[in-house]
């Protein structure tokens, strides 16, 4: 067959540039470590790593929340073994009041104990983590349960606290059109001891102080708090110095003041859709027919008036309470095992992700350097043939 | 006449021979390397015999070497090469578009899994989703909401900016098409020029039309790799070039090539047309196909992904967000603007940029409830694409898939075309091509025939000596 000068020209410089891509792919491999640089080096793989990297930042988001939630449950963990431990030693205390022989000063004196008793399991019921709540169910904000003291300072009532009011842009338009609302809520409201009647289709915060302001209930104050926000400043209803508050239509929970609802839930997602409870409602705890603010008021009124019935119903009073603070510890003692046990998978979970991750994507050195090789021969052969092969013509050997 | 006359002619007509073999040889020669030449040969003949004896050898023609078969095959086989060669070209463009793959090794996994990570669409995505976990960690914290608005707004960005590569990308092929019709109506024309010289400059014409010819068989070459072209030779040596049945040029007249805007989608999109007509041509290869193909096929696809993507994150997350309540107690606010549902519209909210107390983590109002945000948070577990098969980043991740192995298989079809197309042009320089070893044995050949035909005029002129000596 006839072959022409320039076919061996090209043929082995098409050659040459074929193995010099090869090395440059390989060369990439190795220097970037990974196998695919573009989806097109291998597309399933390319999807596939995709998949698993989000895998990972999904796991490595549950391993945040779960790191969140131990602490909560932690911290809610030790606060209910504080209160069981208190009214252990209040129950100690009643058992001590009921003693026949003891007079009725003893007995003041351990009315005085339980007194700091009960400021105690109060000072537990506001515990706080990160700033929040942890017994006020959603409502973390604000304190779940609110005194009352009588005129030397103690305490007379234990009840739910009141959220603050919701922020508005205004505090002298009708609450009805700043909030867009259709037909605003209107009716009476008993606040402490009075009642007053609120309409928000025309009364603006202002009007509203003024008219619970005017009706006076006994140790109430109201305030309009203002916070600057963004380019204006924000104002909202706040409540205190009473636990009551009856609000049948809704008027005053429009505004964003109701009673502290202790029984929500709060949940950390720990795994792909698995949600766990991390927080012990307050409901569950210290409200009901049994709780420990009750049990504890009804063992120090009994103490001071002398009432040994009265005492000795209160050690049962306490043994309930005591037992319902000690079922929720059991409660969230096993949800902490069970976060801490998806936590030991996922953890297994991610080593076995980035493993395959790292066979999806990484370079096999061994192998790319031995390819590496081979065509690093094959190129440097084909080049000192190539020069044999150009050269010699016949017109080598006209002289 | 078939005296010494005759002879001392005949040796004459050799030495003329000789001489144009030789000026061939050495043509042939200097043009080893030029690129499309075609080499020649000198068709020898002897001439008309007298009284029935020879009168030496003439040339009739210095033609080109050429295969015609081989030629159609070539240019055949260009415009399949030269619509992968442009579509390879594309697909390095669209793919790296949607790389987020460089560089980000499992070696280096803490830095890529991190937080920080994620300039592509599938981390975006992501962080988007985790902000909504943090702020189910913290449904109270303000900064929680401040990050969700910053990632919704990379999001909302990420999809912008692939929008907006992928239609620059489309643009980009549109100019090319543009630039690619004009190259190939100055091909037309240049055609059409040389094919008007060529039968008056043939070797009977007393020139040579090889070197015309040459020229014309490269441009034909060129613009069959932009639109596919067949050729046919006419007994005149011009060539009548044809695109999809309509003549383009013949002898000199040449059609031009025209282009129809059309809108596709957001794009204004070019055909090919015949000029002079405005009728629609075909186009089945070149370059020209290669960019119609990746222009009005693949990148809409790629494009119309994306925005049912953008449009069921935007409706899906606003469904979630909108039954929620902000910090401040705000319900029923889209934490995207329902207005922009396409990658390149969609937009968080302006009113959350304002205020990012209006997003929404609580179902009742309180504010430590995180209901909401871990409802928006696990839409990115919820199958909502491919009949409920597919996750959002799952379907995203075999969108980069499908961009892979379309890039793919345009780089291996290259490949194994190219080794095609090389044989091919092997086998055909084969025949045109010069080889300096058979030019050297031309070379002398026609050196020793000169030498021999010199020695005859010689023996003939000393034979004139003797007969005017015996006068």
């Amino acid at each position: 067959m006839r072959i022409s000068d320039a076919t061996v020209t090209s043929t082995l410089t098409t050659n040459l540039s074929r193995t010099f891509q090869k090395m440059a792919q390989l060369q990439k491999e190795l220097i970037t470590g990974s196998r695919i640089n573009d989806a097109s080096d291998d597309p399933s793989g390319a999807s596939r790593s995709l998949n698993l990297r989000g895998q990972v930042r999904n796991i490595e988001q549950y391993q945040r929340n779960i790191q969140e939630g131990q602490g909560y449950l932690n911290i809610t963990d030790s606060t209910l073994g504080e209160v069981v431990d208190t009214l252990t030693a209040a129950q100690g205390t009643a058992i001590q009041g009921a003693n026949d022989t003891l007079t009725d000063r003893d007995r003041k004196i351990l009315a005085n104990t339980i007194d700091n008793l009960l400021e105690h399991v109060l000072h537990l019921s506001s515990t706080q983590f990160r700033g929040r709540y942890i017994f006020g169910g959603t409502h973390t904000l604000f304190r779940p349960y609110v005194e009352t003291r009588d005129a030397d300072g103690k305490i007379a009532t234990i009840e739910n606290g009141l959220t603050e009011g919701r922020p508005l842009s205004d505090a002298t338009t009708a609450v009805g059109s700043l909030l867009g609302l259709g037909s605003p809520p209107s009716g009476t409201v008993t606040i402490g001891d009075q009642t007053v009647t609120l309409d928000l289709a025309t009364d603006s915060l202002t009007t509203i102080k003024a008219q619970i302001d005017a009706a006076a209930p006994t140790g109430v104050t109201t305030t309009i708090a203002s916070a600057p926000s963004g380019s204006g400043t924000t104002y909202r209803l706040v409540i205190s110095g009473t636990t009551t508050l009856s609000d049948s239509n809704d008027v005053l929970k429009t505004l964003g003041v109701e009673t502290v609802d202790t029984s929500g839930t709060i949940l950390r997602e720990v795994g792909d859709g698995i949600n766990v409870q991390i927080n012990a409602a307050g409901k569950d705890i210290f409200e009901g027919q049994f709780n420990p603010f009750s049990a504890l008021l009804d063992l120090r009124d009994s103490l001071n008036t002398n009432d040994l019935n009265g005492i000795r119903d209160s050690i049962t009073e306490l043994e309930e309470a005591r037992n319902k603070a000690s079922n929720t510890r059991g409660v969230l003692g096993a949800r902490t095992s069970r976060v801490e046990l998806t936590n030991s998978l996922l953890e297994r979970f991610t080593v076995n992700l980035k493993e395959s991750l790292s066979n999806t994507e990484d370079t096999d050195f061994a192998q790319a350097v031995v390819d590496l090789q081979r065509h690093q021969n094959v190129f440097q052969s084909a080049l000192t043939t190539g020069m044999s092969l150009i050269q010699p013509s016949l017109i080598d050997f006209l002289r | 006449m078939s005296g010494l006359l005759g002879a001392i002619e005949i040796g004459r007509s050799a030495l003329r021979a000789q001489q144009i073999g030789i000026s061939v040889a050495g043509d042939n020669i200097a043009n080893v390397n030029t690129p499309g030449f075609s080499r020649r040969q000198a068709k020898l003949v002897t001439s008309e015999p007298a009284a029935g004896l020879g009168t030496g050898v003439k040339v009739t023609d210095v033609s080109r070497t050429r295969d015609q078969l081989l030629d159609a095959q070539v240019r055949f086989q260009n415009g399949l090469f030269g619509r992968l060669d442009t579509m390879q070209k594309a697909f390095a463009t669209i793919e790296g578009i949607f790389s987020e793959l460089a560089g980000s090794s499992a070696n280096e996994a803490g830095a890529v899994f991190s937080q920080s990570s994620g300039v592509g669409l599938s981390g975006s995505l992501s962080r988007f989703f985790n902000a909504f976990q943090d702020l189910a960690n913290n449904p109270e914290s303000g900064s929680a909401r401040a990050v969700i608005r910053e990632e919704g707004q990379l999001l909302a960005r990420t999809f912008l900016r692939l929008d907006d590569q992928l239609k620059n990308a489309q643009t980009d092929l549109e100019s090319e098409f543009q630039r690619q019709v004009d190259q190939a109506n100055a091909l037309l024309d240049e055609i059409g020029t040389l094919n008007a010289r060529v039968p008056s400059e043939r070797f009977g014409g007393g020139g040579s039309s090889a070197p015309l010819e040459d020229r014309r068989d490269n441009l034909i070459e060129e613009l069959s790799k932009l639109v596919d072209i067949s050729t046919r030779e006419q007994d005149d040596g011009t060539v009548t070039v044809y695109q999809s049945g309509r003549i383009l040029v013949d002898h000199a007249a040449v059609s031009s090539l025209g282009r129809r805007v059309e809108v596709e989608g957001d794009a204004a999109v070019s055909r090919l047309t015949l000029a002079s007509t405005g009728e629609a041509l075909t186009l089945n290869g070149g370059s020209l196909k290669g960019i119609e193909e990746v222009r009005d096929t693949r990148i809409p696809d790629y494009l119309s992904a994306l925005d049912s993507l953008a449009s069921t994150l935007v409706s899906e997350v606003n469904q979630k967000h909108s039954a929620g309540y902000g910090l401040n107690g705000v319900s029923g606010t889209n934490f995207f603007d329902a207005a922009g549902t396409t990658a390149r519209t969609i937009q968080v909210n302006s009113a959350i940029l304002d205020n990012t107390d209006l997003i929404a983590a609580s179902s009742d109002g309180t504010k430590g409830n995180n209901r909401v945000a871990l409802q928006v948070s696990d839409l990115r577990l919820n199958r909502l694409f491919s009949g409920g098969t597919k996750t959002m980043e799952e379907f995203y991740s075999d969108l980069v898939g499908e961009v892979g192995s379309q890039a793919k298989a345009t780089f291996s079809n290259l490949e194994s075309q190219r080794v095609i197309s090389e044989q091919l042009n092997n086998r055909r320089e084969n025949v045109r091509g010069v080889s300096v070893n058979e030019e050297a044995a031309n070379l002398i050949l026609f050196q020793r025939a000169y030498q021999a035909a010199a020695r005859i005029v010689t023996i003939v002129d000393e034979m004139f000596q003797s007969v005017l000596e015996m006068g």
